[in-house]
């Protein structure tokens, strides 16, 4: 009898060591995804807390047929131009199609720093969409936070 | 004397026998459990790293919905999560005033994938009367309504 008892509690002990094994891989593996995941949601919640933007001036220029935008970034986070989006209109418009398109004059950078000036112009008058001058603007960065202004038009 | 060496050596293989059935069913149970632990946590790690926004502009309500033809609503959906999503219809569930469309059109306005930061465009076609009305978008569990008006 006493082998079969030993014998028998070996093979379950192993069982059960092997089993903790898997448990132990998958529990820790899905935790850390977790984590890693809520991590990332806590950093892009924070820089949006820390964003902010103003839009400063909205003109459209009847004579020339543009429309010039310069908006402010007010807030403490640096901001990225490719994934700025200008609606005109409520209309997606793609920053190829912008005629000036600069922060603080420089038409290279793909940053937006706190406290610099976002300027683009839009050429309205060559884009068969409009026949009158567009009426609102929104501008949307990269983590969602936007500014939406209505147009003044001077000729 | 024989006799019961074997007898033993019989109860010592069926004790044996047992505690590998036992311990290979127990085994085989938390396998099944890992895995399915496994499939959960990356599901929800997917859920957590999803996150949408609508950026149409209520505003300009003519973007939003044109009344030519049938009628076809255009919302603008911005990826701001830190998962790169998949611009499929059959991903994205739409509402319109609580009632799921089947009849959308998806495309990225700004590349070819929806990608962190990219803008997918929903084309629903769908006529609407004037008044008050509420898109929902949902991607992942995650859940965006745009409220409008149509004059």
């Amino acid at each position: 009898m006493g082998f079969s008892v030993s014998g028998a509690t070996v093979v379950l002990f192993l069982g059960i060591v092997i089993s903790f094994g898997i448990a132990h891989a998958a529990v820790n593996n899905g935790v850390e995804a977790v984590n890693d995941a809520y991590q990332d949601s806590t950093d892009k919640e924070l820089s949006r807390q820390n964003t902010g933007i103003t839009i400063g001036s909205a003109v459209a220029n009847t004579a020339s047929d543009t429309l010039n935008v310069s908006v402010e970034n007010t807030g403490s986070s640096t901001l990225s131009i490719t994934d700025t989006d200008i609606l005109i209109n409520g209309t997606y418009t793609s920053h190829d199609s912008m005629e000036t398109l600069e922060v603080d004059g420089n038409d290279t950078t793909g940053l937006w720093l706190p406290g610099e000036t976002l300027y683009f112009v839009y050429d309205y008058g060559s884009d068969s969409d409009f026949t009158n001058a567009p009426t609102r603007v929104k501008v949307v960065t990269d983590s969602g936070v936007s500014a939406a202004a209505e147009v003044e038009e001077v000729s | 004397m024989a006799s019961v060496s074997s007898s033993h050596l019989i109860l010592f293989i069926a004790s044996l026998l047992i505690a590998a059935s036992v311990a290979g069913t127990f085994t085989q149970g938390v396998q099944r459990l890992s895995s399915a632990l496994g499939d959960r946590s990356l599901d929800v790690a997917k859920d957590v790293r999803t996150d949408i926004e609508i950026i149409s502009d209520p505003g300009s309500v003519d973007a939003i919905y044109d009344d030519s033809g049938e009628g076809s609503l255009t919302v603008l959906v911005k990826n701001t999560g830190s998962l790169n999503l998949d611009a499929d219809s059959g991903q994205i569930d739409v509402l319109v005033d609580g009632r799921l469309q089947t009849d959308v059109t998806v495309e990225v306005a700004d590349g070819d994938t929806w990608m962190v930061g990219n803008v997918a465009r929903l084309t629903i076609t769908k006529s609407l009367e004037p008044g008050d009305h509420r898109v929902t978008v949902i991607v992942n569990g995650d859940e965006e309504t745009l409220r409008f008006r149509i004059q």
